[in-house]
Parts: C-alpha cells; structure tokens; sequence
C-alpha cells in the first residue's frame, strides 16, 4: 500500500503560493474543469431522450426541443469553459518562470554560506530539475483534476444509481426475472462498487510504479546523451576527437549507456503494459456485468431503450472517473514530496536578516581593517582554510595577497567581504567589529572582482552600471579607463547592446578579455572605498595587463586596494604583500624586504617568474 | 521551409527510415502496420457496442442469447485490447532500439567529419538540426506517422461511404462544414506563426536572466553590485511580455477554438435534424437510428486524427530530411586516394609556405603570408596579443582546418595528400578548453577502452606528469571514472589536475609533435614553473610548438614566432628578438621591468 498522505496544508499553501505569484490562474481553471464536464452530461441525458421520442411517440416538436436545449446548453458551457482555458494555457507557460523568478528572489537573501553550500545548491537544483514531475504548477494541474474526476464521478454515479432501483414486472422467468430482482441488483451495486475499489486501487498501484520508473527513465535518458547532447555539441571537444582519435572509445561509452537506457526503457514499457492491462481487464468486465443486466432489465420493460443507452454511456464514465480520480491522488501525494522541496528552500533561514542594532558605515568612510587572529573552517570540512590570520590595512594602502594555488587566498577575501563569517578571532573595520555594521552599507564598501566574475543577460551599460537608469557619461569614462572606448563606439547599440546573441540578434559575443574588461568597468562605477582585484587579467595578454595596472593605480588614487594576482610583477609596488602557504600567513612586507629572505615562499615565487626575464 | 523538402520526397524519405530499419531489426513495418491497424479498430469497435446492444435488445432475443452476445462482445473486446497492447509494447521496443541505432550513427558521422566543417556556420546549423531531428515525433515516428495517415485514411472513406449511402447531399454540407474547419486552423497558424522568433528569443531571455541569477557564482556579484532589483525588475520585465505576447497567441486560439466548437455544435445538430427528418420519411429504429449517429459523427474524430497525423507526418518528414541532410555530408578521406604515411616516431620537418586563410563569413583574414619551417626536433613558440592568430596558426598545423590558400608541407609533401586520420596521428595536443569523458582515468588518458589501454604505460604516463599522487589517493587509483554530473561515484577533478591529465593523455600517445596551447593559464608561479620544467624535460625527442601570450614562459624553446594581427612579425631565439629591439622586444621589456 502506498503510505504517502494527501497533506492538506502543503496543498493549501501551495495554491495561496500560486495564487500570490498568478491571482488569475487558479479561478480559471477552476471555471474550465467544472464548465467542460456538464456538457457530456447533458448530452448524454438528452440524447437518451430523443432515442425514447424516437422509437415512443415520435413527436417531432418534442424532438426538436430536446435538440435544442441540448445544443444551447452544450454552446453555452463550451464557450465558458473555453474562456478559462484560454487564462490557463497562458499561466501554464509562465508558472515555470515566476517560479524560478520567486526562487531567485529567495536566493538574494540567502547567506552567502547558504549559497554555496552543496545541499542548498543541489535543493534548488532539484526543483528545477523535477520541475516537469511536480512542482506548483504540477499542483494545479492535479488539484484542479482532481476536483474535475471527483465531480464526474459524483454526477455519473447520482445518474447511474436508478440502474439499482426495481420495479416488479410479474411476467418474467428465469434469467429476466433475475435480472429484475432485487437480489441482483444488490449484488451489481456490491460488485460495481467492490471492482471500482478494486480498479481504483490497482490504478494507484500503477500508476505509481510508472511514475517512479518513468522519472528513472528521463534521468537515464539524460545521461545517455549527455556524449550526444554537451560532448560532441561542443565545437572545442571536436579537436581531442579528431587528434585522439576518440571515436572508438566514445562509441563504445554511448553503446554502454545506451543499452542501459534501454534496459530501464524496456523495464518501463512491460511496467505499462501490465498496468494497463489489469486496468483495461477489469474495466471490461465491469462493463460487461452492466451490460447484460441493462440489456435484461430493458427486455424485461423495466428500462426503455434510451434509458439502456444512457446506462451504457454513464457507465463508462463513471468506470474512467475512477481512474482519473485514483490517478490525482498518487500525482498530488507524490508531488508533495517536490512541494517539499520547494518549502525547504523558501524556508531557509538566513542569519543576516536577524534584528538587531547594526552601525551605518558611511560611504567614504574608512580608516583601518584588521585581521585579529583569525581562522577560518569551511562548514562540513574538517581542515581549517585559514589559519591565525592577523594583518592589518590603512585607508589608501596598495596590499597585494600570494601564494600558490590553494593556499587560501580567495577564502581570505570572502572573509574580508563578509561572505563568510570567521570561525576563530574577529575582524575590525575602523575598530569594530564587521559583523556590527549594516550588511549591504559594509557591502557598498567593496568593489571587488572576482576570478570567477560573472556578467548578466543584460545591456552593456546595465551591467556596468547594475541599473537601468544610469549616468551615461560615468559608464562612458569608466569604460575608456579600461580601455573598451574603441569596443563601445564600434558598437552600433552602443552601451545598449546586449551581451548575448542567444537572446538579441543584435546582442554581441565577448571575448574573454572584453568580458574582464567590463566587470573591471563594473567595479569601477560602484567607486568604492575599497577596491579588490582577484586575478582579474588571467585571460589579458600582457599588452592589455600591463596598461589595466598602470591605469588602476591612477584611476582609484587614494583608494584602498587588494589584489590577489599569480604574477607577481603586478605586486611589486605594493605597499604591503602578504604570502600565504597553506592558510598561514608566511610572510608580510614590502617587495624589497620580502625578497631579501632567500629561503622564503616569496623568493621563490618571485624567482620561478624572474628568472625568465632576466636571461 | 520549402527549400528543403524539395530534396528529399516523401516515398525516399520513408524508403530511408524504413531501410535503416530492417537493417537491424527485420519486420519491424510490419509490426507497425498490424499495431496501427488494431489500434484503430479498437476505438472504433468500442464505438459501436452501443449500437449493436440496441439491436439485440429491439430484437427481442431471448436473454440467453443476450448474455451469449454480451459475452462474446467481452471476449472480442478483451483479445482486441490485448492484441493492442502486445504489439503497442513490441513496437514501442522496436522504436527504442530504432532511437538508438540512429543516435549511433549520428555520432559516428559527427565525428568522422571534418572539423573545419563541423566548426563553421553551415556544419553548425545542419548539425544542430539533425540533432533535434532524433527528438520525440521527430526521425522514428516516421513510419508510425505515414501509417497513422494511411489508416485514417481508410476510415475516412469509410464514414463517407456511409453518409453518402445515406444522402449525398448531406455529405456534400459535411464536407463543406469540415473544410471551414480546416480554413479556420490554418488561419490561426499563420498567425501564430508570425510572432515565433520573437517569442523564441524573449524565452531565451527569460531563461538566461533566471540561469545567471540563480547561479551560485554569480552570487558573489550580485550582493556586492546590489544587482537584485534589477535583475527582478528584467526577469519580471521579459515575464510579463512573454505573458502578453501568449495572451495575443490565446485570443486568437480562443476566437478559433470557439468557431471550430461552432462548426462541430451545427454539424451535431444538422445530423440529428437529418436523421429526424429520415425517420419521418421511412422510419427507423433505434439502434439504426443510433447507428447513423454513431456512424456521421465519428467522421469528425475521423477528420480530427487524420489532420492531426497528417501534422505529424508532415513534422517528422521535415526531421528525416534534415537528418538525410546531415548524413549526406561529406566524411573526410571519403573520395580520395592518400599517400600513406608512414608512421615515424622520429619527428620531421614541417614546411609552411605562404599560408592564408579566412574562416567563413568573415572577411577579414586570419592569417596572412605565413612562411615558416619547423626542424625535427625543434621547440617553437607562437607568442602573439589575443586574437593575433595563434590558435588559427596551430589548428592549420594539426590539419585541422585546411588552408585556403598557401601549402603546408610534412617531408616535402603536401599535408592534405595524407589521409588525415593518420596525419593526426603525429600529434599529441594539450588545449585549454579540453573536456574529459565519462570513464576511467586510465581509458581518459587512453582514448582506448579499459581492457585495450597499457596499464603500465598509464602509471608511467601519469607519475610524468605529476598525477600519480591524486591517483593514488582515489580509492579506485585509474579506474576511478570522470563526472560526478553523469555518476554519483565519479569524481571531478581540480583545474591543476584537469591540466596534469592532459599532460598524461598527450604523454600516452608520445606522437613527434607535442603541440601545448597555453596550458598553464590558471596555475601559480610554482606550478606553472615546474610544468615548463617538464614539459622541457619530456619533449626531449619531439617537435614543440608552445602556443603562449606569457613571454616569460618560452625560455624552454630554441625559437619564437611573434604573431601580429595574423602575420609573422618576428622570429628569431629570445636573444636574436631583444636584440633587434622589435615588438617582442617591447613587450618582453613591459612586462620584464617589474621583475628586475
């Protein structure tokens, strides 16, 4: 038996979530389903009547009246259910994109520890992904189907019950009169509702298997094309094909996961066909059991012959109901499990949104930063990334931060950016405590870029500017500071170019360099007090470096900067360098003073560079 | 659209899905016949119990005979039902295996193309369309869909002929009313189609901003440039032009959806006023009454379908042609005779000769006048600024691309006089944007599957290149498979492991040529020194050609090549280039006074 529940509230909260997020969408779907069921039966009742008319009395005005009765009834119905339809169809489409919108608000608030921590990451990257098997929009759909087949099934068993009832006709023998018997009658209306149970229940089974296995199916089918899909629709992977000679080896993989996918598929399609056929056995035989008693009773004169005729179709009805009803219970149980998810993600809680008394940091206002005795753990890792930290930076002061790849660098500055918060000691911004300032005032502190920037599906100018309505002439000097004045004009758009061609056939494709050289530009326009640079001109040839580095000693002039940079040339007029090796502080000082300790990190770091050049 | 259909005709295109078909699995068309077949008398069957339970009753039979019948209405439905399902099963079987052999093929042709082909425009977008061609409704239902359309067909006449022994004229007013239903969803196609590009790309949109938005790198950006609201504000921007844009495509779905409704509510009615006036006029009974009814208004599902199958039809023909399409492009090495190349371990001297070329669609070239001459055993490097050429330069050395103008020569001879499967033989590549496979490490360094790859030569391979620590710490050493995306108990490996990986994957193949294309980009100081010390040490025996924009890190080569905007400025060893006080000179000098 399946032990998931129908959860009352998770669906209640799910609808007012939805209607928050679409106020149209549910009332209209409401309207459709209820709307679209009358007319069947309506036509149903009426065309057993003419069917009397017909072989009875043969009254054409009674004929015609029933004609059109039924035809206005059946007009006006459609034509309401139609109309909702048309506000359903249109939400349809976009519940996946308010959803994902709703999401991405969520995720702004987030602790930026939260953000980065796998089980968040994989939550959310859970509801996208099961977003086709459950979800909102999932719960709309079944919610409102399952009031649909619920009504059906009402309707075409309030209409079906006078097949139960008996009228005594004193003639009948034998299987007639048997069939006129109460006793028969109570033992159909036992059997129908016995092997509706019964069919309602092995549909629920069903279906539930062939769901779970049609979600292993998708996701194996994924992978199996995942060669197909992203390794081969890679225009750069054609190279190691052709050089390595790949193709037998990537043949051999997608066999592998081909015969696997199929394994599973043909697993699924002997599943479906053993429900289905448990389903459609029992189906007909319930059928028939209705038929020849109707067909009985109708010889007997109990029931006219359009009386029979409505039997036979409410039966049927009444039969694929039962299914339907059992079909959106199991989707809306099992889609609680994804609802589940969803409220998870909304409902994480983040510590930076807790009240308290924070200080102002006003703009433009920085004396000192220290570092005191800091160390830093990762949540769920074991090591610690940093270890004792101590240093401190004056307001106007050039620090540069080295060392080998791991040594914990980029932690350091998530530190100092209040990514994170330290495990062990504190650190000061103008001799308080970081953790005492207003989150986003310390935030406008910082203009940082980072090594993995990333810039967003807009305009040039909005992603400089991170607003639509910016200054013109401030994102037009910015840009000429990096040196993408020449870009920008040759641009038809200008700044209002998009950074994309996927989206715009006017947008643009950038080079990796023009991309840094705009999130520089970004960094710029904030104007900050404080200015970090990690590794941004990793994909710069030297040419570009070299004029970006001049140009940001002059263009931020008495600001504070931070630079994290595998060339060490760029460190060199630093007032302050400090070496970390496997989160220790090394050493900290000046270029000349740092290179004076011949057994030192830095040393050794400078030489594996400067040998070259001094050849 | 109409370009491409005229290639391919409906009878070769079936010809096409159905050879391949019974290539690999024989009777497979006729499993789909006899399933189409049963699976549309089903319904129809089912149709008509009804009708023929009025009859037996309006006959008076005796209720023996009654059960009798009801019984054997069962046991018909029941072997039909089940005769259904079976073939449904076997054929759905058979379309999955069918799915499978052709998502092989495909991959097969992808690869034995040409690369400059597959890389360019035209290669692109056939690709990009056979690929969505091998979709659901797309390649395999081909045949599912002709048949479809046949059998329709059949029940389409069959409807006809029943309502014109009844009455042509009525026929002729049926035929009439479903003609204007078919006007009615054309019209509404043309509509809908208008707008279809500019839909497609405010989706696209939507989804890039809510992708980049929801990204946990780019989460970093966002709190410090306070990109929230806008980024609300444009995601909710593009939803709400998207809901508009929908709201236009609806109405008119609306407006045609209740004309089509109109149409079918009058052909209903009209039927039903037809079949009263007959029954004045020569008098029915009910089940014949029924009959009629039943019979007239299934030629609406019948219209119905058959629109429909036709739609699909016409939706799968357009695929297969478009896989055709793709198939029919030519495979390198297909039409040609090669010189053989005999494959030396020893490197050899390479010729380029006033080589140009142009990639397609720009008309700016990429290279100009390219003269230069590699010695066996020579260390070169291509240093240049972004965009100078270097990759284009390398690519056309690989043979990658074929030049448009200018030769390049191996021993004298011109390299595409070689079959270039075993030109690329002569060369191991290490690139910056390589992706690896999901499988071993060991069949990763390989390119050979697990049982063919030399383990020994694997572990020697990857203690060269510095790996065999990482390896080791992995609990299955090499067999350890690759993306955790495809297998939960795959690893992902760092970016200084990705590049030791390729290092060791270049060292297995140990070809003459070992070609690096800035490898060491995202490497410290130290790493990246130590990786130049063995990329000198194990290329003692081979040609190197050093892709770099680093000057610092070419001290291991015998000679530069400096690139500019596409030409070769200088060449020449380190001290030559200083010497003469040139570009390079420059630029080594720019990024040399921070080290003094």
């Amino acid at each position: 038996m399946i032990k998931k529940r129908l959860k009352i509230d998770s669906i209640i909260r799910g609808i007012k979530l939805v209607n928050l997020l679409m106020p149209k969408y549910i009332p209209n779907m409401v309207l459709f389903v209820v709307f679209s069921s009358i007319p069947i039966y309506t036509n149903i009742f009426f065309s057993a009547k003419i069917i009397d008319e017909v072989i009875g009395k043969c009254r054409l005005k009674y004929l015609l009246l029933y004609l059109v009765v039924m035809v206005i009834i059946s007009i006006f119905f459609t034509l309401i259910s139609k109309f909702g339809w048309k506000y359903v169809r249109v939400n349809q489409l976009i519940s996946g994109d308010w959803e994902d919108s709703f999401l991405n608000q969520k995720s702004f608030t987030l602790d930026y520890e939260q953000i980065e921590d796998n089980k968040v990451r994989e939550l959310r990257q859970q509801i996208t992904d099961n977003r086709e098997f459950g979800g909102l929009n999932v719960l709309v759909i079944r919610t409102t189907y399952l009031i649909k087949s619920l009504l059906n099934l009402i309707i075409s068993f309030a209409m079906i019950v006078s097949i139960f009832k008996i009228r005594s006709v004193p003639s009948c023998r034998g299987l007639l009169a048997f069939a006129n018997s109460s006793a028969c009658s109570f033992i159909l209306f036992v059997l129908t509702i016995l092997l509706a149970v019964f069919l309602g229940y092995n549909a629920q089974k069903g279906i539930h298997l062939k769901s779970t296995k049609s979600k292993e199916l998708s996701t194996t089918q994924k992978k199996a094309h995942f060669l197909i899909d992203e390794y081969l629709s890679d225009n750069k992977t054609g190279k190691d094909v052709r050089i390595y000679s790949q193709e037998k080896i990537i043949i051999e993989i997608i066999k592998g996961m081909l015969n696997n996918y199929s394994l599973i598929n043909r697993q699924f399609i002997s599943l479906q066909f053993s429900v289905d056929n448990k389903i459609t056995v029992i189906n007909l035989i319930l059928n028939s059991c209705v038929y020849i008693i109707v067909s009985l009773k109708t010889i007997a004169g109990t029931f006219s012959l359009g009386v029979m005729l409505k039997y036979i179709s409410l039966i049927s009805q009444f039969l694929r109901n039962v299914v339907n009803l059992s079909d959106s219970i199991v989707r809306l149980q099992e889609n609680n499990l994804y609802l589940k998810n969803l409220y998870e993600y909304l409902d994480l809680e983040t510590k930076t949104d807790k009240n308290g008394t924070f200080h102002a940091l006003p703009s433009d206002h920085f004396s000192t930063l220290k570092f005191i005795n800091v160390s830093f753990k990762y949540p769920h890792h074991k090591e610690f990334a940093l270890q004792n930290i101590s240093f401190e930076i004056k307001k106007g002061e050039r620090v540069a931060i080295v060392g080998k790849n791991g040594s914990g660098k980029t932690t350091l500055i998530k530190l100092l950016c209040r990514l994170y918060d330290p495990t062990e000691g504190i650190i000061t911004l103008n001799d308080d405590n970081i953790k005492n300032y207003n989150y986003s005032d310390y935030l406008n502190a910082f203009s940082v870029v980072f090594q993995d920037y990333r810039l967003f599906p807009l305009t040039i100018g909005q992603n400089i500017s991170a607003s639509d309505q910016y200054d013109k002439n401030r994102v037009i000097k910015c840009c000429n500071l990096v040196g993408l004045n020449n870009f920008i004009y040759g641009l038809p758009n200008g700044l209002e170019t998009n950074i994309s061609k996927d989206f715009d056939e006017n947008g643009i494709i950038l080079s990796g360099g023009e991309a840094q050289k705009i999130a520089i530009a970004r960094a710029l326009y904030k104007n900050s007090s404080i200015v970090i640079l990690d590794e941004p001109t990793s994909s710069l040839d030297p040419l570009s470096e070299s004029e970006i580095y001049a140009d940001f000693n002059r263009i931020i002039k008495n600001k504070t900067a931070i630079y994290i940079s595998h060339r060490l040339s760029s460190c060199r007029f630093c007032d302050k360098i400090i070496v970390l090796d496997k989160g220790n502080i090394v050493q900290i000082g000046n270029h000349e003073s740092l290179l004076k300790d011949k057994d030192n990190l830095y040393y050794s770091l400078w030489n594996a560079q400067a040998q070259y050049y001094n050849m | 659209m109409k370009k491409r259909v005229k290639s391919f005709s409906f009878i070769s295109n079936f010809k096409f899905v159905i050879k391949t078909t019974e290539q690999l699995q024989p009777k497979t068309f006729f499993l789909y016949f006899f399933s189409v077949i049963i699976g549309t008398i089903v319904p129809v069957f089912s149709i008509f119990i009804p009708t023929f339970l009025l009859y037996i009753v309006e006959k008076n039979y005796s209720p023996q005979i009654v059960v009798v019948f009801v019984l054997l209405i069962l046991a018909i439905s029941l072997l039909l039902a089940l005769l259904d399902k079976v073939l449904n099963k076997e054929s759905k079987t058979r379309i999955s295996n069918t799915a499978k052999t052709f998502d092989l093929l495909f991959a097969k042709k992808m690869m034995s193309l040409d690369y400059e082909l597959i890389e360019g425009p035209v290669g692109r977008t056939k690709y990009i369309k056979a690929k969505n061609a091998l979709n659901i409704n797309g390649v395999y239902d081909y045949v599912g869909n002709s048949l479809n359309v046949v059998i329709q067909l059949f029940g389409f006449v069959f409807s006809c002929g029943v309502i014109s022994f009844l009455n042509p004229f009525v026929f002729l007013l049926i035929i009439c009313a479903q003609i204007l239903l078919l006007m009615v969803s054309y019209i509404e196609q043309i509509y809908i189609n208008r707008g279809k590009d500019r839909r497609a790309l405010i989706d696209r949109h939507i989804i890039e901003i809510s992708k980049t938005a929801g990204d946990y790198v780019a989460a970093k950006d966002i709190r410090f440039f306070s990109l929230s609201k806008l980024l609300k504000k444009t995601s909710e921007y593009f939803i709400n032009r998207k809901k508009e844009e929908y709201n236009k495509i609806y109405s008119i779905y609306f407006i045609t959806d209740i004309a089509s409704q109109l149409i079918s509510v009058f052909i209903t009615a009209g039927t039903y006023g037809f079949l009263f006036y007959i029954l004045f006029k020569k008098g029915l009974t009910a089940s014949e009454f029924n009959f009629y009814l039943t019979s007239i208004l299934s030629f609406d599902i019948w219209i119905g379908k058959l629109v429909q199958s036709l739609d699909l039809l016409k939706h799968s023909h357009y695929c297969v042609s478009d896989l055709r399409e793709f198939f029919d492009l030519e495979t390198i090495n297909e039409t040609r005779e090669y010189k053989t190349l005999e494959y030396f371990n020893k490197p050899q001297d390479i010729e380029i000769c006033n080589l140009s070329y142009k990639y397609t669609g720009s008309d700016k070239k990429a290279l100009s006048n390219i003269n230069l001459t590699i010695k066996a055993g020579e260390k070169i490097a291509i240093v240049g600024l972004n965009g100078a050429g270097k990759t284009t330069l390398v690519k056309l050395l690989c043979n990658l691309y074929t030049c448009s103008c200018g030769e390049i020569k191996l021993n004298g001879i011109n390299i595409n006089q070689y079959k270039k499967q075993d030109y690329y033989k002569l060369f191991s590549a290490v690139f910056q944007d390589s992706r690896f496979l999901p499988t071993s490490i060991a069949s990763n360094i390989s390119n050979l599957t697990f049982e063919e790859t030399d383990c020994a030569k694997v572990n020697e391979v990857i203690d060269e290149s510095g790996l065999s620590e990482k390896i080791k710490s992995l609990k299955n050493g090499y067999k350890t498979t690759l993306i955790k995306n495809i297998d939960e108990s795959s690893t992902d490996l760092s970016g200084g492991e990705q590049q030791k990986l390729l290092l060791s994957r270049a060292l297995y193949k140990n070809s003459p040529f070992l070609i690096l294309d800035e490898p060491t980009a995202s490497l410290d100081p130290i790493s990246e020194n130590e990786l130049y010390l063995k990329y000198n040490n194990l290329a003692k025996n081979k040609t190197v050609i050093f892709i770099t924009h680093r000057l610092s890190s070419t001290g291991f080569c015998d000679r530069i090549v400096f690139l500019d905007q596409g030409e070769i400025i200088e060449t020449g060893t380190h001290d030559e280039l200083i010497a003469k006080n040139g570009k390079y000179a420059q630029l080594f000098k720019l990024q040399a006074q921070y080290y003094e």
